[in-house]
């Protein structure tokens, strides 16, 4: 071979390094590999009662499963014994059953057109669809799966006419056979890769509600914005997975056997719940502690993919804090067991943020969430927070998604001052920290513009965008607000009483107001109506605010003879100071708010105006010896409902100095520019 | 004078030196140059200052944003989304401002360097000429820079965090996080170097040949370089040796300064001044590198000179 000139051997070392490092990039992009999955150690029984005390709910709609897992395919095949008790007052000719699976079977499913096959920024594959496919239903014997009907405008809700109607407390056994094919997860259920995240899985009954006598089926299909709503009972289920793989479900395992098929049968049973999901990947581990609820031990388990492992510590200690915290605010956590499942990174999105009874799902492992910034504690509290606000207090999630959704968004906020102090709740890094309920109030834009109130049904809210706002961020900021009105302690005395109260029951808003009422002997309609049956918020600034020197009255008095005219030089200045503020709340909602004048010889004055059925605006006039210099509405950031709080606090004569020095920051990274790009 | 001689072979270690010496001999231009960069920089700064006074002198809620309030900041930037625009694009148009202003600056400095006048008159009186001189040329060599840019290292830059975004996405510690957006960026780094050394040896070189070569052209300076820099990549290390020296000292700074703010006046002054500091190291950093490129343009031969036949 020849020997290249000295410029060629270069420009060909060139071209080699470049093709190098593109290769060197092009091969980071690729995930690290885990290895063949293994045997795993045999599970031990819990060996847990599955409910603390005597049974909690009225156990309506009970569920023998016993299903096995085909990891390959990533389909469920099994069979399942529903008991079902009409506990209502009138006769039920008529069972509707969820297949919430088949919203994934096609892009024409209420579900997918509605999310355009998007969820929480996870898109569908279009590869892998997921359905349920119920090939028996027998009641009695008899097989009346070809009379089913799907009355709706997809497969997701499935109805059985009854030969014979099941009277007031009569139960009904009914025997489903059926596979369920997962999808590729993209919103809360399926599999990536080997990591099976299993939930809205098997045929379920609706619910009957309504006043005695006139129940109703509440059985809707399932909408990309609405989540679940069911009856308690008692779940028995068999699950068959690989040997390889780790299990994590709702309920105590109370048995484990191997099969000779390199499988594992494992049995779980589960009280007083109204769901059942299950996890199965064969590289998760498992971190265990326990949180002590009434002298009582609950072992809280984080599983987790090895590389997530310093995540995992984080999710259990906020799982740990957030079963102490809901327990001593609401009521005591009844079960023995909490399983976060911490998803691996690619399924985090999509699976990851999910809630069950007694299993949730977590996310937000990610390295720019550096510990003391909380994004990854605050979704668990948020999942297990869930466990009281729907897992026990039982609402209609589908219809009333505030109800779970805000109210616990409002507990998280604060559960997490509880768990880390309230001043750093949310951030404490690096010298800077925020609480969760200031972080939502600033975070939130335009929140009296969102054109439908906080208690809208989700599926008829303009966008998710506004659905997000209105049923997370402006409720957890109404029912904030109006704590501090009222009252934190007491406040939160009524939240418990209400969670006490309807604890394994199906409330609804208006139950919770009717709780809060009563409990804080006050008619709160003033409130309640416009913050959430209506579309506004607080909109609190200080329209006018003037200081001018007193002295006697100054001009022209009387007529004729006795005209006279009184100069500066006859009523000179006293030294004191008249001063005028006039504050106006131009929202919608009225809330009495702290009023504080700071005066130029460092003295305050705090005022109260009470909004309520005052005309919005108050004039505020008094006499100083020293000049008003600042205006402050709400100094302790109290109401929270409220739109654009910069103008809460004005200065009366303007002081640059901040802006100089934000210039002057602005200014040197100005130059680090100018230093990359010019001479 | 310079060390080089036309046809000697010299490494980074005396492109280094005669860096150095370029700015330890052109001190005071090394300071005229970064007085004109912090004096557009700071009237940038008041022009965005003033905007600010008007929006936010009677809100103290900026105060605490400015001085560290987490929720105050978030709040100001939320809920000022136009003026964070206004703000950036006040920013952009003070660095374009530099970016035509470098055209002449360059090339005086780069006349300067090649020229080694002796006395502060001589000195000013070179830097204008040569910047007056190649004005239009560095334009020339500038505008195929930014096209250059656009057409080759942005792409590059898009692929490689296409390549890495789910990591990015996915990243779990700051390694992971870190070492993908490196690795994303390097491909794009690497294209950048070459063509920012491309077009630094063709200013050298219409800075060097412009009193016998004044026919040379800003294209016929551009492939020239791109020959010469592909035959001698140490040019490009050279500017990565830069590049790398200018990140050195600010992540020095930027250890030093982590865990104090500097908020409040008293801070702000101290900071204005710390950070001038910075940026005065940083802009010796660059003429230094443009010394090194004169020495070693200085030890390429001339191109042929044009014969004009008269009668």
């Amino acid at each position: 071979m020849g020997r290249a000139p000295r410029g060629m051997h270069a420009a060909m070392s060139l071209a080699r390094f470049l093709a190098g490092t593109l290769a060197l990039t092009a091969v980071s992009a690729c995930s690290g590999n885990l290895g063949p999955p293994r045997p795993q150690r045999m599970p031990v029984a819990d060996g847990k009662p599955a409910v603390v005390g005597a049974p909690r709910s009225p156990r309506i709609a009970n569920y023998k499963i016993d299903a096995k897992l085909d990891v390959v395919r990533h389909q469920v095949t099994a069979t399942e014994t529903l008991t079902w008790t009409n506990s209502g007052q009138s006769p039920v000719d008529t069972l509707p059953f969820h297949l919430y699976l088949n919203a994934f079977k096609n892009d024409a499913t209420v579900f997918m057109k509605e999310s355009r096959g998007e969820h929480r920024g996870q898109k569908a594959s279009p590869d892998a669809w997921g359905w349920i496919d119920v090939s028996s239903i027998q009641i009695a014997g008899a097989e009346v799966r070809p009379r089913g009907k799907f009355p709706g405008p997809d497969e997701t809700v499935l109805e059985v006419p009854l030969d014979a109607p099941v009277a007031p407390g009569q139960t009904i056994e009914v025997r489903f056979a059926f596979v369920a094919q997962l999808p590729e997860v993209f919103a809360r259920t399926g599999f990536k890769g080997d990591f099976h995240m299993i939930g809205q899985w098997f045929p379920k009954i609706g619910v009957r509600v309504g006043p005695p006598g006139a129940e109703t089926w509440r059985c809707e299909p399932f909408h990309v914005l609405t989540e679940f709503f069911a009856d308690f009972g008692v779940y028995d289920v068999t699950l068959t997975v690989p040997d390889t793989h780790v299990v994590a479900a709702t309920g105590v395992l109370t048995a484990a056997v191997d099969n000779p098929d390199a499988t594992r049968t494992l049995t779980y049973h589960a009280e007083d719940v109204h769901d059942f999901a299950w996890m199965a990947d064969p590289y998760m581990e498992v971190i265990s502690d326990t949180a002590v609820v009434d002298g009582r031990q609950i072992e809280v388990r984080v599983y987790h993919r090895p590389a997530q492992r310093e995540f995992a510590r984080r999710h259990l200690v906020a799982g740990i804090g957030s079963i102490e915290s809901f327990s001593k605010l609401f009521v005591p956590y009844p079960w023995p067991i909490m399983s976060v499942i911490d998803p691996p990174p690619d399924a985090s999105g999509s699976a990851g943020g999910m809630e069950y009874p007694t299993l949730v799902t977590t996310a937000a492992d990610h390295a720019g969430f550096r510990p003391g910034v909380r994004l990854p504690e605050f979704v668990t509290i948020h999942e297990i927070g869930h466990n009281w606000f729907q897992g026990i207090l039982a609402s209609n999630e589908v219809e009333e998604a505030w109800l779970d959704e805000g109210v616990n968004e409002w507990a998280d906020g604060v559960v997490m001052g509880m768990i880390y102090g309230e001043r750093g709740s949310l951030v404490d890094w690096d010298g800077w920290s925020a609480d969760y309920f200031h972080v939502a109030r600033a975070a939130m834009k335009d929140l009296g513009k969102n054109p439908s109130p906080i208690a809208t049904v989700p599926w008829k809210f303009v966008d998710p965008a506004a659905y997000s706002q209105a049923t997370y961020e402006k409720t957890a900021l109404a029912l904030r607000t109006l704590g501090n009105v009222v009252g934190r302690d007491a406040f939160d005395a009524a939240m418990k009483a209400y969670a006490r109260e309807w604890a394994f029951r199906h409330p609804t808003g208006r139950d919770l107001f009717a709780v809060l009422e009563r409990e804080l002997a006050q008619d709160l309609s003033w409130f309640i109506g416009p913050a959430f049956y209506g579309t506004g918020v607080a909109d609190l600034s200080v329209r006018d605010s003037e200081c001018r020197p007193k002295h006697e009255a100054r001009g022209v008095f009387g007529d004729g003879t006795a005209r006279k005219t009184v100069t500066e030089r006859d009523a000179p200045d006293t030294g004191a100071w008249v001063c005028e503020v006039v504050v106006v709340n131009s929202g919608t909602v009225p809330v009495p708010v702290d009023v504080e004048m700071h005066f130029a010889d460092g003295t305050r004055q705090r005022e109260t105006w009470d909004d309520r059925g005052a005309g919005h605006w108050h004039r505020f006039e008094f006499e100083r010896s020293s000049p008003l210099v600042e205006v402050e509405l709400d100094p302790d950031g109290k109401v929270l409902l409220t739109d654009d709080f910069l103008d809460d606090q004005i200065r009366l004569h303007g002081d640059p100095a901040a802006s100089y020095r934000a210039g002057a920051r602005a200014a040197f990274w100005t130059q680090t520019l100018m230093q990359g790009f010019g001479l | 004078m310079s060390a080089a001689r036309k046809g000697d072979l010299i490494g980074l270690g005396a492109m280094a030196s005669a860096g150095f010496r370029a700015v330890s001999e052109y001190t005071g231009m090394v300071l005229g140059l970064f007085a004109v960069q912090a004096v557009m920089a700071l009237g940038a700064g008041l022009v965005i200052a003033r905007l600010l006074a008007a929006v936010f002198a009677t809100r103290p809620v900026f105060d605490d944003a400015v001085d560290g309030d987490l929720v105050a900041l978030f709040a100001v930037v939320r809920n000022a989304d136009i003026l964070g625009a206004a703000t950036l694009w006040i920013a952009v148009g003070a660095v374009l401002t530099w970016v035509v202003l470098s055209w002449f600056l360059g090339g005086g400095a780069l006349a300067v360097l090649t020229e080694r006048p002796r006395g502060r008159r001589e000195t000013a009186r070179c830097f204008g000429a040569g910047g007056a001189g190649t004005y239009f040329a560095f334009l020339r060599i500038g505008l195929a820079s930014g096209i250059a840019h656009v057409a080759l290292v942005l792409p590059a830059a898009i692929v490689g965090v296409s390549a890495v975004a789910d990591r990015l996405e996915r990243a779990l510690t700051l390694m992971d996080l870190l070492g993908s957006m490196v690795l994303a960026l390097l491909p794009a780094a690497l294209l950048a170097a070459i063509i920012g050394a491309v077009m630094d040896y063709a200013r050298a070189e219409l800075t060097l040949r412009r009193p016998t070569h004044d026919h040379l052209g800003a294209a016929h300076a551009i492939s020239r370089a791109l020959v010469f820099v592909v035959r001698r990549p140490v040019a490009i290390g050279h500017v990565l040796l830069g590049w790398l020296a200018a990140a050195a000292v600010t992540g020095v700074y930027g250890w030093a300064a982590h865990g104090h703010p500097m908020y409040g006046p008293g801070g702000a002054v101290a900071l204005l001044v710390i950070r001038q500091g910075l940026s005065l190291v940083r802009m010796a950093i660059e003429v230094a590198v443009l010394g090194g490129q004169v020495e070693l343009g200085q030890t390429r031969p001339p191109p042929p000179r044009r014969v004009v036949e008269s009668d």
